[in-house]
């Protein structure tokens, strides 16, 4: 099975993975890489972090395979 | 492990819960184990099976394994050395779940008809067996509120302080430390996480200096910490040390 790798950036914080995780296919890691933005995304919004979350999913012979991007976004409806 | 000293683990197990007087002992003994031995993964008893006999395991570890219909897996129980791991087997019907091997390891089965025979025989087996299950249950109930509440750091820390509590009651480890051969995928799969938040997580936890988890080798840094971190408490995992009150029983022992 392929190793693939997954790159996040939490705001300014960046995490290199250097371990990597076996899978059958691009599928998987595609969706391995929106399971762990949702776990990722669960945990910051319950911090009240609201910085953008990116998570890049790579081969390790092909590179990059695709980005997931996801911003909360508060609006304030009573002026506060 | 051979059969001759299957019992072994399982005695020590016992003796946690409760008094083994030596004829109980003996009578453990002399079950007929078939020990068998395991790879990683591979499956002890079969989801959908109706097994004619009961295994506990003598070496390594073992999980209780649920298949989602999308292939999903959530693992709902970790089994050391001791465990009565299948004790199930003697009320289900089916089995509505399977027990594969973590990492190598050694079961041993015995015929349910024996352990029946074991049980009809001593009223203190039937007590301590029963606890048996009662702590399952207690850990069952740790397991779920844990994967419902708590954040993924907490969670592992939870797991660590958990697995660390009940092998150092049975003597397989000690000075904070232990060896768990889970996979980032089996460790996923007890968290109810994705196997790159698990791996995220306890990347963190080795920076903020708790604990630390390589190849299969777990080392608890700050012990104190780590159980704050995870809120916990052994209440659970230590059952009530009074031993069967009826006066009854007593006579009909004699």
């Amino acid at each position: 099975m392929p190793t693939y790798f997954f790159d996040t950036v939490e705001g300014a914080v960046l995490f290199h993975d250097d371990e990597g995780i076996e899978l059958p296919g691009s599928d998987e890691a595609e969706a391995m890489a929106r399971h762990a933005l949702a776990d990722l995304a669960k945990e910051k919004l319950l911090e009240n972090n609201l910085e953008p979350l990116i998570i890049e999913v790579r081969d390790r012979e092909d590179g990059p395979l695709a980005r997931y991007v996801l911003t909360p976004k508060r609006t304030a409806l009573n002026g506060t | 492990m051979d059969s001759q000293t299957a019992a072994e683990p399982l005695i020590k197990a016992l003796r946690v819960e409760g008094s083994l007087p030596r004829d109980d002992e003996e009578r453990l003994r002399a079950l007929s184990f078939r020990v068998q031995t395991y790879a990683g993964d591979e499956t002890i008893v079969a989801e959908g099976s109706q097994p004619g006999e009961s295994c506990l395991v003598i070496n390594g570890f073992a999980a209780r394994v649920h298949f989602m219909e999308d292939g999903a897996r959530q693992i709902s129980a970790i089994h050391i050395a001791g465990d009565f791991v299948d004790l199930h087997s003697l009320h289900l019907e089916t089995m509505d779940h399977e027990v594969s091997a973590l990492g190598a390891c050694e079961v041993a089965t015995v015929p349910h008809e024996e352990l029946l025979r074991l049980l009809d025989e001593s009223p203190q087996l039937m007590w301590l067996f029963w606890r048996l299950t009662v702590k399952d249950a207690a850990i069952g109930r740790a397991w779920i509120s844990a994967l419902g509440r708590l954040a993924a750091d907490q969670h592992l820390a939870h797991l660590v302080c958990e697995l660390y509590q009940r092998l150092s009651a049975v003597g397989i480890a000690d000075d904070h430390r232990f060896t768990l051969p889970a996979t980032q995928i089996d460790l996923a799969d007890m968290l109810g996480l994705s196997s790159v938040h698990v791996n995220r997580t306890l990347k963190l936890l080795r920076e903020r200096g708790l604990l630390d988890w390589q190849n299969r080798q777990v080392e608890i840094l700050r012990p104190a910490a780590v159980a704050e971190l995870a809120q916990f408490s052994d209440d659970y995992l230590r059952l009530s040390s009074g031993e069967r009150r009826s006066a009854f029983r007593k006579q009909a022992n004699r």
